[in-house]
């Protein structure tokens, strides 16, 4: 039924909430993990580079955040896998991802508060679920108040 | 935050995207032996009602449809041997499924995904009021 899972990792916080549920449905339906991740350059990049030297830094960051948390995979025997596409559109480049891949189900963190915005889903979470192919988990991370 | 699974609220719409949803919550109360909850709310009635006659007739004329969803989703979930506990809520959507998910205390809510972006709003109210996880079926 659900073989793999794509966690979409950019180091934040909801991301780790996302993280801890994405390592559970891992777990209980016995699927490969995929932590993905989009190592994309400024659009003030003015030189290659710049760009390179941006993207290098996406990437060490992305792979920093990472490891200090995936222990917690290692912890209930789940293999977690990190990938790092490089690409300017983070949620295109994603669904692009799981499309080619076969992700059966993807996990975004999405950042919540109480203020006005609530009605609103911001960025990746929702251009993941206008235009993914396969089920959605949103996991929100604690409200800011 | 609950991490697994144990409870799990599913919407049960009568539509397309409701029934994969239904589909799912199925078979992941399946595989991982959690109990499934069918949520039915019952939507507004007609906006204006002149009298309390036509309320009772707006009632009486939805009944069967909520009883027909209501019957074909347990007969699915029990072909899979889960039982389905229904609990129909009056509307609107969003309040009703996230005052049962707090009331029921599960661990994860599944809807539909909507069929346009119009939906989205109701997604994102959703998210920032649950406190489990949300599952989207496309």
């Amino acid at each position: 039924m659900i073989q793999q899972i794509l966690i979409a990792w950019d180091g934040s916080p909801p991301a780790r909430y996302a993280l801890d549920i994405a390592i559970d449905f891992a777990r209980r339906y016995e699927a490969e993990l995929v932590a993905a991740s989009v190592a994309h350059s400024p659009a003030h990049a003015e030189t290659e580079g710049d760009r390179a030297e941006s993207v290098d830094a996406a990437r060490q960051y992305l792979e920093e955040t990472l490891n200090a948390v995936a222990d917690r995979a290692e912890r209930v025997g789940v293999p977690l896998e990190h990938v790092i596409i490089e690409g300017d559109n983070p949620a295109e480049d994603l669904l692009h991802y799981a499309h080619e891949h076969g992700i059966d189900l993807i996990v975004v963190g999405h950042h919540r508060n109480r203020r006005p915005g609530r009605f609103l889903l911001h960025g990746l979470a929702e251009r993941m679920i206008a235009h993914a192919e396969m089920p959605v988990v949103v996991v929100s991370d604690e409200p800011d108040d | 935050m609950q991490l697994e699974p144990q409870r799990i609220l599913v919407a049960i719409t009568g539509t397309v995207e409701g029934q994969r949803a239904l589909e799912h919550g199925i078979r992941l109360a399946e595989l991982i032996g959690a109990a499934l909850i069918g949520l039915v709310v019952e939507g507004r009635l007609p906006t204006a009602p002149a009298t309390v006659a036509e309320v009772d007739d707006a009632h009486r004329a939805r009944e069967p449809f909520f009883d027909t969803i209501t019957t074909l989703a347990v007969d699915q979930a029990a072909e899979h041997g889960i039982e389905l506990e229904i609990h129909r809520r009056p509307g609107p959507f969003v309040r009703a499924v996230c005052r049962e998910a707090h009331a029921s205390v599960v661990d994860l809510v599944i809807i539909g995904r909507p069929r346009s972006i119009l939906g989205l709003p109701r997604v994102a109210s959703l998210t920032h009021r649950l406190d489990c996880p949300l599952l989207l079926t496309p």
